[in-house]
């Protein structure tokens, strides 16, 4: 029954800080063994969703289940089977990273020190180095180590690549793509590294002001979300912001440019149909989508704002 | 073989992979009968999400362009089957138009043209079917 469950499941997940809402009514799906990128704008509630999951912070109203577990009840082992990369690390300065992997090893039955091992020579984690000298870029691959280490059914990263240079971050995708390799490991990534994210994610969902505005496959989404530049010879017809798939029409001096979610083989097949159109297909990248629907959002709240 | 993803490019990474393996046995820079890395290898020398490469590889093999052979790895197909009848007849098609325009150009006449055309197909196969074509053409 359990192992049928998805890896994390939330249902109307509520968090108020202060009378702010972090997170507004979250119903959030993450298939096992997918990987699965959180994106939004800074304070769209990731980090906060990230720390429900664990517990480390408690909800206002709803439920979470992770890995078959109650999030809230389950909590100790929950923490069991998740790794957890934060944000921002808060280690002791003045222990050794060795002193650390020891810690953890006793904590840890199924701590895969041969992996550990690895990982430090590929990211140069100096192991008789004290946490507190290790640079931000260090801390943040150290918290990975440590994340992974334990070979969790769960992985929660939240930013792996910032403060990361090019070679760092394509060194941590590799490790991704290994850990993914494994088999029906899930992970969670939260990131503004847009490019990578196309790179590993199965599936995204696009977090805005605490709620789950979009949540699809990729590879679906990429070929879904497409914008077509037409010119019609006359005036356009009077019904095209109803065609199916239609999210907006714009205009761009003589030409319309229509935002497209699917359809697009029927919307081509009216076009051709038009008298004397002529129009070209954009393919969009996850950027394009993420800025298109954050943009959409924030429009659309100022309308109710104004109203 | 060394292949290259961009990503933010717009297009599925599985196409773009897709897109340079087909490539790469067309211009022979893949033969047939070589074997493609492992999943799991390419994944991790892409930097990209193993399912995508399988995504990648499943497709292409459904084109014929490359086979798996279970626990030995996946290979180049023979290039025959890489194209359907149809594809394969409509590229012949297109080249017999060209045949058409330029044997126009030249003025040739219909019976030279066939006559050509007949030389041409005889040097194709084993020798046994182009002694069957002469002999046949000879009646």
């Amino acid at each position: 029954m359990a192992m049928s469950e998805p890896a994390v499941l939330t249902c109307d997940l509520t968090k108020i800080f202060g009378g702010q809402t972090a997170v507004d009514g979250l119903d959030l799906e993450v298939p096992r063994g997918s990987v699965f990128a959180l994106l939004g704008p800074n304070g769209a509630g990731k980090t906060t969703t990230i720390k429900l999951l664990l517990n480390l912070l408690q909800p206002t109203a709803g439920e979470i289940r992770v890995l078959g577990l109650d999030a809230v009840k389950d909590s100790v082992a929950v923490r069991r089977k998740v790794g957890y990369q934060a944000e921002t690390q808060r280690f002791y300065p003045r222990v050794r990273v060795e002193e650390l992997f020891c810690l953890c090893r006793s904590l840890y039955p199924r701590w895969n020190t041969e992996r550990v091992t690895r990982y430090c020579r590929i990211f140069e984690l100096p192991p008789h180095a004290r946490v507190g000298e290790l640079s931000k870029g260090k801390l943040t691959l150290l918290a990975l180590v440590l994340a992974v280490g334990p070979e969790p059914e769960l992985l929660l990263l939240d930013e792996p690549g910032t403060g990361l240079d090019p070679l760092r971050r394509r060194q941590v995708l590799q490790l991704l793509v290994e850990e993914m390799a494994g088999g029906d490991r899930t992970i969670i990534i939260s990131s503004h590294q847009l490019q990578d994210v196309e790179r590993i994610a199965d599936r995204v969902g696009f977090l805005f002001r605490g709620k789950l505005i979009l949540s699809r496959p990729l590879e679906q989404l990429l070929g879904e979300e497409k914008k077509v530049r037409v010119l019609f010879p006359g005036s356009p017809p009077a019904d095209l912001p109803g065609w199916p798939g239609v999210r907006r029409v714009t205009r761009e001096g003589s030409h319309l440019l229509i935002s497209l979610s699917g359809h697009l083989d029927e919307v081509l097949g009216r076009l051709n149909r038009c008298e004397g159109v002529a129009f070209e297909v954009l393919d969009q990248t996850l950027e394009d989508v993420f800025v298109e629907y954050a943009a959409g959002e924030e429009a659309s709240r100022d309308v109710v704002e104004h109203d | 073989m060394w292949f290259r993803v961009e990503p933010g490019r717009g297009v599925p990474i599985y196409v773009q992979l897709m897109e340079q393996i087909r490539r790469a046995v067309a211009s022979g820079v893949l033969a047939p009968g070589e074997q493609l890395p492992s999943v799991r290898e390419l994944a991790l020398k892409l930097s990209i999400n193993p399912n995508t490469v399988s995504r990648a590889y499943q497709e292409l093999e459904r084109e014929g362009i490359i086979y798996t052979l279970r626990g030995r790895g996946t290979f180049v197909a023979a290039p025959s089957s890489t194209l359907t009848d149809r594809e394969r007849l409509l590229r012949l098609d297109e080249a017999v138009e060209k045949l058409f325009v330029e044997a126009y150009q030249l003025r040739c006449t219909p019976a030279e043209v066939l006559a050509a055309v007949k030389r041409k197909v005889a040097g194709i196969g084993s020798k046994d079917t182009q002694k069957e074509e002469i002999e046949h053409g000879d009646e």
